[in-house]
């Protein structure tokens, strides 16, 4: 069957070639220059505002208000005034590079080194675009002869839910952190979960808290559960700071009052609960992840310059145990270890400031990024790209003076 | 014209030159022999010159004291150095204690005319307590914040100590001032068989239980064999060690004996310098393969040389050259030797960049002060280039004035900083192949971006002034040289940005965090590209590139310094403060330059509308 003369017949329509009219003005409206120049200026100020506002609010709420949102409300005095977020403004500078590389950029080879940039620009927006989304990281606290097949989140946390067997041994189930973090001030939730034999309900959540001792002198704000209760505490600005603290209420099968526990980020023991079908124990931690190999700390170095207190080099050497196979080897500061995706970087130890004997812990930087090599690739695009074409225009420049002066 | 440039030009050398001129209170012999003296400072080894420099400057804010013997009379820190190790009276009535804070003084109820003012030890000293105490109450605070005065507080009873310290430091190496009759250290040391004394059960040495260590002036090295670098030993440690009954080594007994030398001689000049010359060879002969050591004498050149001063003079005569060759623009011979009055200063200034990067075995930018002759260097070479290319007698103008403003910049950032400015980097920047691509190429970056700027000031000024009015083809030109420039600067801070974030990416795991510096780069990246891409969609013509260029000014100078101010961040490395005025000015004259151009601008749009009829 032709489909063409309907076709046509269908764009001579008054309505369709209004509605292809108006299409066409907005891909040329997404594909230009005008646009491109206005998102860089709206991604100038944000980067500017951001900056500014990790001053009195902390890198995290910086990068949350500013850089990982679709659209900003930034207060100037007694005026706030709407803008778009980084996220937004990154979405739309895709589309428009994308477009505008396709339509409006003149094809040739005088023109090869910008498709290179625009090219790695738009890698590195793809790796941004995958490291937000789908990349996770955290950190694993080591002393000398520990070891690991987990690390930990640096701010996000969960509930452990364990039930108690004589072996000592216990399946574990995770709440994750957001069926929690997210309850407004007087907000309950329920929920029945698979493989518990009890529900669990959730309130008071605070993302910052300390547990206190209830006295007779005042009127604790939360809850008082065996003479303890959580006292909220204004976020931290550096995040990693935070306590979190909540309220979890035991439903029993069988129907009995339900049981009220309070779980704190802090608790050196699991909450211990005891409901018909046996025991189990609750516990609010940071986040873990459970890797496919495991990491044992052989030796923590530290080199501190002479006569100073300042640290020159620090590494750890440590033995990698996956399945059958056991490796030994060093990560050190700029020389990170990678293994099925995961990338271990030396990144500070601890106590800060210990006495010469003390026993030192390491601390490892973990990250799982899919996107983890892109900005590598995006930079020899972008810099072969920027040198082809400045060399085109500086050769281009040269002759046309050249010419100029000698004629 | 040409004598008077030359009588201008040596005004401005007498003007200059007696901050450098230092009176020879001690003979040249001793000065020579103290000044390659190596001493571990800050985690380095390093000659007692430069030691004894960067001490003063911390105390006085100067490299050089001025005497009040006489109108002019100076003493280089050395000497001064010197004189609190050997004739600590004098040395207490030495004027050297800077402080910038009259709260400061008042607080220590010193009488005081001026807000600036140097005070002796002798001055301060019965205030010295009051310092002290007021110092360990601030130490707590948080250092974010601490008032200015309260950081003023605590430096001075910093130096307070350090200068105690000082003038104690060879007390070990002293006769017994009670009874010279007394057996000293060395003798003690001599009559020993393995280098180790029992102090006791040494009657004689019982006076080095209860005197005062000072833990300064670690000049002794540790006598192994090993290549790595070790703590060496000062005079508090040399006490520990043989009390905890750990032997001295045959050269480090020799190292005491020539201590000993010293602190005997006094001020005899002959004495002394035997004294530290065998000092020296002991310290040679106990670590003969350290590499630091081998630096001494280079470092002690350099220092010497001063190679930047002299460039910045030569910039300055390099600009009056220039000038001239404004005024006679027939006359080519005089503009080639402008290229080359231009072109010797940036080879002295690279050359002693190379020396630098040769004593501390690093690229050349790993320091914030660093980056200022880096980046002034850079600033030199392309406006050379872009000369060579153009040969309008603008870009070498606008080379010679950001040179010597860019050297200026690099003295006060010195004066201000009072700090070693070849200082050891902390672990995570210790990696050469990252400061020679990232730090290099994001500092060519912040060059050009200035060059650019710098540029435009003519167009603007030009256009502002009616100069050539009528030479469009002029106008063209530099529009052309600013835009070559900035495209430049946008290459160099876009890979270096990158590269920036590859680097993260490999020490702390994540390519970008947000951390203010990363932003400062990023903004000079997203300024050029906007401008870039409005020009190209026509929104932005020669008027407007020129007055983003130097609004790109401000935005470097933003990134280079302004993001260091706000005291948060990963690379907040740089003390900067008092570095916050320089940059108001900054801001302040540059928006004042874009007031001017946007005015011009106006002026040149209402010029075609009245102008447009009359063609009709």
């Amino acid at each position: 069957m032709n489909l063409s003369p309907s076709i046509s017949r269908l764009a001579s329509l008054p309505a369709t070639a209004a509605a292809l009219k108006g299409l066409r003005a907005l891909v040329d409206i997404l594909s230009s220059y005008g646009l491109a120049s206005v998102l860089f200026l709206c991604l100038l100020v944000l980067t500017y505002l951001g900056t500014l506002d990790q001053v009195e609010n902390g890198l995290h709420h910086a990068q949350e208000k500013y850089f990982n949102s679709f659209i900003v409300l930034h207060e100037l005095g007694w005026f706030g005034f709407l803008m778009p977020g980084a996220y937004l403004v990154l979405l739309l500078l895709f589309v428009n590079i994308s477009l505008g590389v396709l339509l409006r950029m003149r094809k040739g080879w005088a023109q090869f080194g910008m498709l290179m940039v625009h090219g790695g620009i738009l890698v590195l927006m793809a790796g941004s675009f995958l490291t937000f989304h789908y990349s996770f990281s955290g950190h694993m606290m080591l002393f000398e002869g520990d070891e690991a097949d987990h690390f930990k989140s640096y701010y996000d946390w969960e509930i452990a839910v364990r039930v108690v067997e004589e072996s000592g041994d216990g399946t574990e189930t995770i709440l994750p952190g957001n069926i929690f973090m997210y309850l407004n001030p007087g907000e309950s939730k329920r929920f029945a979960v698979a493989g518990l034999p009890f529900q669990i309900g959730f309130n008071d959540y605070h993302a910052n808290s300390h547990l206190m001792p209830a006295g007779p002198m005042f009127t604790p704000p939360t809850p008082v559960v065996d003479g303890y209760f959580l006292e909220p505490l204004p976020k931290e600005n550096v995040v990693e700071r935070n306590v979190a603290g909540l309220y979890a209420r035991i439903f029993a099968s069988d129907g009995s009052e339900p049981q009220t526990q309070i779980l704190w980020g802090l608790q050196q023991e699991p909450v211990k609960i005891q409901v018909p079908e046996g025991s189990w124990e609750l516990s609010l931690r940071k986040q873990r992840w459970t890797l496919p190999f495991s990491l044992r700390l052989e030796k923590f170095n530290r080199e501190l310059y002479p006569g100073t207190n300042m640290p020159k080099a620090f590494s750890s050497e440590i033995t990698r145990t996956d399945g059958d196979i056991q490796e030994r080897m060093l990560i050190s500061m700029n020389e990170p270890m990678r293994h099925k995706g995961y990338v271990f970087y030396q990144s500070s130890w601890g106590p800060q400031n210990a006495a010469p004997g003390v026993e030192l812990f390491s601390v490892l930087a973990v990250s799982r990024n899919p996107a983890d090599r892109f900005p590598l690739y995006a930079c020899v695009f972008i810099a072969l790209g920027m040198t082809v074409h400045f060399a085109i225009k500086l050769m281009r420049y040269i002759r046309r003076t050249t010419a100029r002066t000698s004629a | 014209m040409m004598s008077l440039a030359t009588r201008v030009f040596f005004c401005v050398c007498m003007l200059l030159l007696p901050s450098t001129q230092a009176r020879a209170a001690v003979p040249e012999s001793v000065v020579s022999a103290a000044a390659a003296v190596p001493i571990q400072d800050g985690g380095r080894i390093k000659p007692l010159d430069t030691y004894a420099r960067f001490t003063l400057l911390s105390f006085s804010g100067r490299t050089v004291l001025r005497t009040d013997e006489g109108e002019g009379k100076t003493l280089s820190a050395l000497e001064w150095l010197l004189e609190c190790l050997l004739d600590t009276a004098t040395a207490r009535g030495r004027a050297i204690f800077l402080i910038e804070n009259p709260e400061v003084m008042e607080s220590l109820s010193l009488a005081h005319d001026k807000p600036r003012d140097r005070f002796s030890y002798e001055v301060l000293a019965p205030s010295r307590s009051i310092a002290l105490s007021l110092a360990r109450q601030y130490a707590g605070l948080p250092e974010e914040h601490r008032t200015p005065a309260q950081k003023q507080m605590l430096q001075l009873a910093h130096n307070l100590q350090l200068f105690e310290s000082l003038t104690n430091a060879l007390s070990p190496f002293a006769k017994d001032p009670t009874n010279s009759a007394l057996p000293r250290l060395g003798e003690l040391l001599a009559n020993s068989k393995d280098g180790r004394i029992d102090l006791a059960a040494s009657q004689a040495a019982q006076r080095f239980f209860t005197m005062d260590h000072a833990n300064v002036l670690a000049v002794i090295p540790p006598d192994t064999a090993s290549e790595k670098p070790e703590t060496w030993l000062n005079p508090a440690m040399l006490m520990q060690q043989m009390l905890a009954g750990r032997p001295l080594s045959p050269n480090q007994i020799e190292a005491v004996h020539a201590l000993e030398q010293v602190c005997d001689a006094g001020m005899d000049a002959e004495d002394l310098t035997s004294g530290l010359l065998a000092l020296r060879a002991a310290s040679a002969a106990m670590a003969p393969t350290h590499r630091e050591l081998s630096q001494v004498p280079r470092e002690l050149f350099f220092y010497r040389m001063q190679p930047f001063y002299w460039s910045l003079l030569l910039y300055i005569l390099a600009f009056l050259l220039v000038a001239l060759s404004w005024i006679f623009p027939g006359q080519r011979t005089l503009y080639v030797i402008s290229m080359i009055a231009l072109a010797a200063p940036c080879a002295l200034q690279i050359f002693g960049i190379t020396l630098r990067c040769i004593i501390r075995g690093r690229p050349p930018v790993s320091t914030l002060y660093e980056t200022i002759l880096f980046v002034t260097a850079v600033v030199v070479v392309v406006a050379l280039l872009v000369e060579l290319m153009n040969r309008k007698r603008i870009a070498v103008g606008i080379g010679a004035t950001l040179g010597a403003i860019g050297l200026f910049l690099a003295n006060k950032y010195e004066a201000i900083d009072r700090t070693d400015t070849m200082p050891n980097l902390i672990a995570v920047l210790d990696t050469n192949f990252w400061l020679a691509t990232h730090v290099t190429t994001v500092t060519m970056g912040y060059a050009a971006g200035l060059l650019a700027g710098g540029i435009a000031h003519v167009y603007v000024f030009g256009k502002a002034f009616g100069y050539r009015k009528q030479d469009a083809a002029f106008y063209k030109n530099i529009t052309r040289m600013v835009y070559g420039v900035f495209c430049f600067g946008l290459l160099f801070a876009t890979v270096g940005t990158v590269l920036g974030g590859i680097w993260a990416n490999e020490s702390w795991g994540r390519f970008w965090g947000w951390d203010p510096k990363e932003n400062g780069a990023l903004m000079i990246v997203l300024w050029g590209l906007a401008v870039l891409h409005a020009r190209m969609g026509g929104y932005v013509r020669d008027y407007g590139l020129n007055m983003a260029a130097i609004f790109g000014g401000i935005i470097v100078s933003f990134s280079w310094f302004g993001v260091n101010l706000l005291g948060v961040g990963l690379h907040s490395y740089g003390f900067t403060s008092g570095v916050q005025t320089a940059l108001t000015r900054f801001y302040t004259i540059e928006s004042i330059v874009l007031a001017i151009a946007a005015f011009g601008w106006l002026r040149e749009q209402d010029i075609v509308r009245i102008r447009l009829p009359e063609k009709r």
